[in-house]
């Protein structure tokens, strides 16, 4: 069983992303709004895993958030999450430390092996 | 790996929410731009609103909605590629406006489902109209020896694979005992005898539906829980079937499915208080 922490800055998307996580027995410590609150959260809770929206708009994108909370904790586990499933953003976040991504729409069972992957990682 | 779209309607009102802030912030950077076409900035709330409404209609299976939002994101991007004109800002608001009247169409009718709707009145076969219970709009279909039926989804709580039932020295004869779910004690009631159907052990294979009711909870051992369905055209139950007393109405498609009156199921037709 692994922490969550929820990065999204539209509700429906916490929402449903929460619903698929703790329905494969994970715990969503926490959900933020936006890139500034998923840092802070971040700092705060100490989650297992984040999933960070790349295209939240308001106060610090996902990229952003990515950017400080790898800077914070090298060994974070960041999941991206985006509906454009371009090669060069997951390259790009890649690079800059993101474990991985998920694109909309959600299959669950793609998430639940996400989560669980990165879960059994040390 | 199933790519099947689950089904996340429980979530409309947050979608709806998401989706009204949207349409503000859209609206408000729309006039903003007008007011001065130098703030190019506006551009991105603009387009980032379409873009939250398009990602979550597409979870939602709101392919149409999904669509148009996308049309509306990629006008934006091909207005941006230009000198910012009133013409193209009024167009950009027109479409806002269209999809936002799609949208509320397609959440209300979510909300209020069209079978549910239509189905305040039954006409009884007599020609009498009455005035009943609304029949539910999605469906659980399992199977008893051979023949399917239906409970409201919405009464169902959950379906696990048939467990030991302990059985209770005093109990009626229409419960088979009681089992433990994580501490809950729930009744098992005998729905092949309540359906006149010969007794049988209960296997491994069989399933069970836990039942909640705001009166009471229950679980029922079946053959086969097989999914889930809109309700379609329903009729009246007739006397043919020797469960009636149990049932509340009837779909008659490729296959009959009887709906089940939960009610009478979990008082074993007002003869069990438990």
């Amino acid at each position: 069983m692994a922490t969550v922490l929820i990065a999204d800055d539209a509700s429906f998307i916490r929402s449903t992303l929460k619903f698929i996580i703790e329905g494969a027995g994970h715990k969503v410590i926490g959900m933020a709004n936006d890139g500034l609150e998923a840092v802070q959260m971040y700092k705060d809770l100490k989650p297992d895993i984040v999933t960070l929206d790349i295209t939240m708009k308001i106060a610090n994108g996902g990229i952003m958030a990515l950017k400080e909370i790898m800077a914070y904790d090298p060994k974070a586990k960041v999941l991206m999450i985006s509906a454009m499933n371009t090669e060069n953003l997951n390259q790009e976040t890649a690079r800059l430390g993101a474990s991985g991504y998920i694109k909309k729409p959600f299959n669950i069972d793609e998430i639940t092996a996400q989560i669980k992957k990165l879960s059994e990682k040390s | 790996m199933s790519n099947e779209q689950p089904d996340f309607s429980c979530f409309i009102d947050d979608y709806m929410r998401d989706a009204q802030e949207c349409f503000r912030e859209i609206r408000s950077s729309l006039i903003d731009m007008k007011k001065d076409s130098t703030k190019v900035e506006k551009f991105e709330p603009i387009r980032g609103g379409f873009h939250t409404i398009k990602g979550s209609s597409i979870i939602l299976g709101f392919e149409e909605i999904g669509n148009f939002a996308r049309t509306c994101e990629e006008k934006v991007k091909q207005i941006q590629c230009a000198p910012v004109t009133n013409e193209a800002l009024d167009e950009l608001s027109k479409m806002t406006d269209q999809l936002e009247a799609i949208l509320e169409t397609k959440v209300e009718k979510v909300r209020k489902p069209e079978s549910v709707q239509k189905t305040e009145t039954i006409v009884k076969s007599e020609g009498e109209i009455k005035t009943n219970e609304k029949i539910p709009d999605k469906l659980a279909l399992f199977t008893i020896q051979d023949r399917q039926y239906a409970f409201a989804l919405d009464s169902v709580e959950r379906v696990i694979r048939a467990v030991e039932v302990t059985p209770l020295p005093k109990a009626p004869e229409n419960v088979l005992g009681v089992i433990n779910m994580h501490g809950r004690i729930i009744p098992v009631l005998d729905i092949r005898m309540l359906f006149k159907l010969p007794p049988e052990e209960i296997m491994p294979h069989h399933q069970m539906i836990i039942l909640h009711t705001p009166d009471r909870d229950a679980a029922i051992v079946v053959d086969n829980v097989s999914g889930v369905m809109e309700s379609p055209r329903i009729t009246e139950p007739d006397t043919v079937f020797p469960e009636i007393e149990y049932l509340k109405g009837i779909i008659n498609e490729n296959t009959i499915t009887l709906i089940l009156d939960i009610n009478k199921i979990t008082t074993c037709g007002g003869k069990l208080d438990i």
